[in-house]
């Protein structure tokens, strides 16, 4: 691996933290430090369209308008949404032998329910445009705003999950039991399996493992260059988290899963963070002024309910970085006025350090 | 047509707004109202659990409070379920999860997973085994936006790939349950805030046939910004000498900016909801930023404020 390689940055945590909002403001880091970046989010999130000043995000990369920011040369930010099943018909025509092959796998059935909701698919799907990214030799850096999962660990996992299953000779020899198991308990089996979804649909499986048995082999390769892109230097994996105990108690269990499985977690963005009050005195101005005994009340208490939050906060913090074992947590301040526009990106983004040049 | 006179309802929102939270509180709010109600949370989850005090997650039903019982849901706990009551056999995830082969099947039909959990839902309330509670109303935890939505049409789906078998049944009976609003009913869950709002009102826009089922709105995790009414902020700062109280004009000046943004997402979901809904959804509760979350020592007084709102005007009863 070369340093010519694009970076591919990973933002992973659970749902609800900003993850979305985080990934953008670090695409918008490395645009400003320079490099040719692409957001590639998963959330059909419309906000980010309109914080990039984008009419909506598609499949392919749309350049934004950087001209408000002061952006050195060779620096340019791409954003993108994934359309799973788009990209799933696509590779699917690219890598089937011939175009009848692709039009009956289009037209399959159970095609179509795995294409758009089997459970995996959409970061299988990342990892072929991801793939594809990579392949296209036009990033210096891909962000990968990660889809929300059940598990910590999904983006890594479920991608090989689905491949095996496509490549795996469970399906086929299950669909055709005169050539795989034979045993009575196999036949009951299969003979539930009837009763239970019918035989259209273990038609409808048959032949698409048949067909997929053409075009797999293809879709094994990516996620083979995917992974190994994935498990090698020049990819950064961010845990994006917030200070709300739920996101807490989610950004430890992905540390410890990350630790179990060997993975290495770079970074850590601690965001929507509230920071202390300066120290006031609401009874120095001068109590003449019209409605000031009213409006130092209120900013008072709103003083007393910021340093509360902001108290909590600090000591999610300390849990953090305790649990991070020295890699670096970042925060990105709670921002009064909306993050959503490509200014207040910009203030978010000059949060972040000089960024990692591994 | 009532919240409370519904047999089931999905709590829905995005990651993070406090499905959860929302969840529980109105299970209390409806214990308060005589019902015997369940509250289930899906694929194992133990955000509920967990936030009920107790540890991990459960398929047996556990007490929180009188009248409310929570579970949660796998759907290897629930197939074994099916296969008692529908193929008239033993447990079948022994079979059909632990086998290697038939696990890998099971997996690979999407929403199957969905199927048997809301199927289990669906006996719960129509056809109890003599061991499950008798519920009168279920709500579910749902899952975060995508997947919830993916939920509510997981019959439909099931139906246009499966043209048979048992599955098949299943899924028209879920889509029986499912289809009717006045004993399905959905509750939408979000902060009070610009992005939460715009994503729930975007929400609404893809219920596609679940129009008729909203039930309400929860804004949760509203923060006291109460401000004066008069005289304006800036009067009273223009009074102040700028160099001087620097800060207390910075504070001053972010508190009427998170004032004003909080009441404008507040009054961004009334207008969207009436704008994309003939029949106003009541924005059901605005329930205040607790500071520490939800915690099993908060249950006991969760629930009054969203009963009280929920009583019909001059005293109970249609």
């Amino acid at each position: 691996m070369s340093d010519s390689e694009p970076l591919v940055v990973l933002c992973c945590g659970t749902g609800g933290v900003g993850k979305t909002t985080s990934a953008a403001a670090i695409g918008v880091s490395w645009a400003m430090s320079g490099k040719r970046t692409c957001v590639l989010t998963i959330d059909p999130a419309k906000r980010l369209a309109d914080a990039f000043g984008l009419e909506s995000l598609d499949n392919d990369p749309n350049e934004v308008d950087l001209s408000a920011l002061d952006v050195p040369s060779g620096g340019a930010l791409f954003a993108m949404m994934l359309d799973r099943k788009q990209t799933f018909d696509e590779s699917v025509v690219a890598l089937s032998p011939d175009a009848e092959t692709a039009e009956k796998l289009l037209q399959n059935r159970y095609y179509r329910a795995v294409s758009t909701r089997l459970t995996g698919s959409h970061e299988y799907m990342a990892t072929e445009k991801l793939y594809r990214l990579l392949q296209s030799g036009q990033f210096d850096v891909i962000v990968v705003d990660t889809p929300p999962s059940q598990h910590a660990l999904d983006f890594f996992m479920a991608p090989g999950r689905i491949q095996r299953l496509f490549d795996g000779p469970m399906m086929t020899r299950l669909l055709k039991p005169r050539q795989g198991l034979t045993g009575g308990s196999t036949r009951r089996l299969v003979k539930w399996l009837l009763s239970l979804v019918g035989k259209q649909v273990v038609d409808d499986i048959a032949n698409f493992f048949s067909l997929m048995s053409q075009v797999s082999g293809g879709f094994a390769a990516h996620s083979g260059v995917v992974a190994g892109h994935l498990n090698g230097p020049r990819t950064h994996v961010m845990l994006v988290t917030s200070a709300a105990s739920s996101a807490r108690a989610g950004a430890l269990e992905f540390v410890r899963a990350m630790k179990e499985n060997d993975r290495k977690i770079h970074g850590f963005v601690l965001n929507r963070f509230v920071h202390p009050t300066a120290t006031i005195d609401t009874a120095a101005p001068d109590a003449s002024i019209d409605g000031w005994a009213e409006w130092g009340e209120a900013i008072q208490r709103y003083a007393n309910e910021r340093n509360a939050i902001a108290a909590r906060h600090k000591q999610a913090g300390h849990q953090l970085s305790a649990a991070a074992g020295g890699v670096p947590v970042w925060t990105l301040p709670y921002l009064p006025s909306n993050a959503d526009e490509i200014a207040g990106l910009a203030r978010l983004a000059s949060h972040l350090p000089p960024l990692m040049r591994a | 047509m009532s919240l409370l006179s519904k047999k089931l309802i999905f709590v829905l929102g995005k990651g993070g707004v406090g499905r959860t939270t929302v969840s529980v509180t109105l299970g209390m709010a409806a214990a308060r109202s005589g019902l015997n109600v369940g509250i289930i949370e899906l694929y194992g989850t133990h955000n509920l659990a967990d936030r009920c005090g107790f540890k991990g997650a459960r398929y047996a039903p556990r007490t929180v409070a009188p009248g409310v019982q929570i579970q949660s849901f796998t759907a290897m706990d629930c197939v074994d379920d099916f296969g008692r009551q529908k193929l008239r056999i033993g447990p079948l995830s022994g079979v059909l999860f632990k086998n290697k082969v038939f696990g890998t099947f099971i997996d690979a039909i999407p929403g199957l997973h969905d199927l048997f959990q809301l199927g289990k839902v669906n006996a719960l309330l129509s056809d109890p085994a003599p061991s499950d509670p008798k519920y009168d109303l279920i709500i579910i935890d749902t899952p975060a936006t995508g997947h919830g939505i993916t939920l509510l049409h997981a019959a439909e789906s099931m139906r246009e790939m499966v043209g048979g078998g048992l599955v098949a049944e299943e899924a028209d009976l879920i889509a029986d349950l499912l289809s009717d609003p006045a004993r399905t009913g959905l509750v939408l869950t979000t902060l009070p805030d610009t992005l939460p709002v715009n994503e729930t009102l975007e929400l609404v826009d893809q219920l596609e046939g679940y129009e008729q089922h909203l039930c309400g709105a929860v804004v949760n995790g509203i923060r006291d910004f109460t401000i004066p009414k008069s005289p304006d902020w800036s009067h009273v700062k223009s009074g102040l000498s700028s160099a001087e109280h620097q800060d207390l004009c910075a504070l001053g000046d972010e508190l009427v900016t998170l004032s004003h943004r909080q009441q404008q997402a507040i009054d961004g979901l009334r207008h969207g909801l009436a704008d994309r809904l003939p029949t106003a959804v009541p924005l059901l509760m605005q329930q205040r930023h607790s500071p520490g979350e939800l915690e099993a020592r908060h249950l006991p007084n969760l629930g009054q404020e969203l009963y009280d709102q929920l009583q019909p005007p001059g005293g109970r009863g249609e």
